[in-house]
């Protein structure tokens, strides 16, 4: 038996019945991270050994290891959303996710890869470097939370956290064959996670399966005082909704998501698991997203107005880099220059230019309207179905360089935007191989804070198919 | 179109100091994007009031009172420039 190869839940079984001691699981991790990640390049740090002490019986998962996007503050280690202007810079606290991992009893194995400040599709634009698709080294694990899908993919990990504000979980879930769940705007305390779009961002979960999915949904989720956007609804025990059951769930497909631009091969995957659906008695309507063609316009400039207001921080002054001056506006001008990369200077550039005077009206007041509209749509159509059932992305992993323009890398998110600018659960699950072999993800958008259908759609769904218990093969010498 | 004079006027806004070439290559990314963006100008928004938040139906409140949760040696340690408990910045007045 490969430990490595085992779930999260199937580890914590095996800890709870002493057949294997959390330590002896940690190392095998740990020494898979050095074996393979030289070609993948998802871990940004590997600890060695625990970091802290973990209590024995404190969580279903306790003694599990995870890892950790490296945008989410863990005290007293090095987090620096993979951008230069951090480097160097260690956490002085804990986000209120790792609160809830440690009281929990997981332990962290490290952090992982991902585009500077979260800004991209496919985790190029890092400071550590790319990372590799592990079922095609020659292609991008899609991004911005690429290391960390990368990482549970090629079972470095048995599962890992991870940032959405347009897509970063779902989109890389989709490109390495995983299952990356986005839950409701309001659910996952957003505490410790460092700020892109304060509107749209939340943390989410990779993982290899549904029931991994819902132990550390029960785990993070839930009021912490410290975010204000937290709703109040009632944080269910989502392992209820893991049961093989299709009654009663009415699943809308849009016809926009399946028009123009959609890779023929991702289309009859998913066209393909809804027959499947279908078959086992899940209720399918067409409807209508009209919006949804607006939805990357609004999402780039909503997104990026709250990141060039959010990283006005990164000023040289408290924390980071400091380019030294004797003059404070060129410290500000010179740090940020040095430090900021390419995307992250456009997207600030984007944003700015949005709330500038004379074009604010046009662009971000606009924006905001649209979104209005966008999420209306979405109102509108859950009157008549629990769930939509779209395609995760238009394309499967692209090759690294491919999409050197970035409206081109924009483009690519046009799946997974709307539920952020609207603030729904999503999921994106596998759902097929392309005949290069690389994995097709299909997303599952919910009512928000109705994360239980798309649980219980996507854990029965998994339970007819085998898709997400294949692992690509590591052998790139 | 976005011309040089406007990216350095963004730039200034920004507070990124661009060097020329970046200027002319951020000028030309950026009008791509804004070409693109500029699709929302067709749609009718006249009615529509703006979406600021998503959860529009309730609000959170709580005591106004202070913590500390954060410890002064850690935020110490990651000033680029500090002196006692403060950082350092160069004289501005």
């Amino acid at each position: 038996m490969d430990i490595c190869f085992l779930t999260a839940c199937e580890l914590a079984r095996k800890i709870r019945d002493e057949k294997l001691a959390s330590a002896d699981i940690f190392q095998s991790f740990s020494k898979r991270v050095l074996e393979y990640d030289k070609n993948i390049n998802s871990f940004v740090e590997c600890y060695d050994k625990p970091i802290y002490e973990t209590k024995a019986g404190s969580s279903e998962l306790c003694g599990v290891p995870i890892a950790i996007k490296n945008n989410i503050c863990i005290e007293g280690r090095e987090i620096n959303c993979c951008s230069n202007i951090l480097k160097g810079h260690v956490s002085a606290y804990d986000a209120t996710v790792i609160k809830k991992i440690k009281s929990a009893g997981l332990n962290i194995l490290g952090t992982t890869n991902m585009d500077e400040f979260a800004f991209g599709s496919s985790t190029e634009t890092s400071a550590y470097g790319i990372t590799c698709n592990p079922w095609d080294i020659t292609r991008v694990p899609g991004g911005s939370s690429g290391g960390s899908a990368a990482a549970v993919a090629a079972r470095l990990v048995p599962f890992a956290l991870g940032s959405d504000t347009g897509g970063s979980i779902r989109q890389p879930a989709s490109f390495c064959g995983v299952v990356g769940f986005k839950p409701s705007y309001g659910r996952v305390s957003r505490f410790g996670l460092v700020a892109f779009g304060s509107s749209l961002d939340q943390i989410g979960t990779l993982t290899r399966d549904f029931s991994d999915c819902a132990d550390l949904l029960n785990i993070i989720s839930g009021p912490d005082g410290f975010d204000a956007t937290l709703s109040d609804v009632k944080v269910p025990d989502f392992r209820q909704y893991l049961r093989k059951d299709f009654s009663g769930l009415t699943a809308g497909v849009p016809i926009e998501f399946f028009e123009e631009g959609i890779n023929p091969q991702v289309k009859n995957a998913v066209e393909e698991a809804i027959n499947l659906l279908k078959d086992n008695r899940v209720r399918i309507k067409p409807i209508s997203l009209p919006h949804t063609k607006y939805s990357i316009a609004t999402y780039y400039i909503i997104a990026s107005s709250e990141a060039s207001s959010n990283l006005q921080r990164f000023d040289g002054i408290r924390y980071g880099l400091r380019v030294a001056s004797n003059n404070l506006d060129d410290i500000y001008k010179k740090t940020r220059q040095a430090g900021f990369g390419d995307e992250a200077k456009r997207r600030i550039f984007l944003g700015t230019y949005s709330l500038s005077s004379g074009y604010y009206d046009a662009y971000y007041m606009r924006a905001l309207k649209v979104r209005r509209l966008i999420q209306e749509d979405f109102k509108n159509v859950f009157d008549d179905v629990d769930v939509i059932i779209t395609p995760t992305s238009p394309t499967t992993a692209f090759k690294v360089g491919e999409k050197s323009d970035p409206l081109s890398m924009y483009l690519s998110d046009i799946y997974t935007i709307s539920t952020n600018l609207a603030g729904l659960p999503a999921v994106s699950l596998p759902c097929g191989f392309d005949d290069q072999g690389l994995p097709i993800g299909m997303q599952f958008i919910g009512k928000s804070f109705h994360e239980g259908d798309i649980i219980r759609l996507g854990y029965s769904y998994q339970n007819l198919t085998e898709y997400n218990r294949k692992a690509p093969v590591l052998n790139y010498e | 179109m976005i011309d040089k004079k406007q990216v350095e006027y963004v730039a200034n806004l920004a507070k990124i100091a661009i060097s020329e070439e970046q200027a002319q290559k951020l000028g030309h990314q950026m009008a791509d994007i804004v070409g693109y963006i500029d699709k929302l100008s067709e749609v009718d928004v006249d009615q529509i009031e703006p979406l600021r938040a998503v959860n529009e139906s309730f609000n959170v409140w709580r005591e106004d009172v202070t913590k500390r949760i954060f410890d002064l040696e850690r935020i110490k340690a990651n000033m680029p420039e500090s002196d006692g408990d403060s950082f350092k910045v160069p004289n501005v007045i």
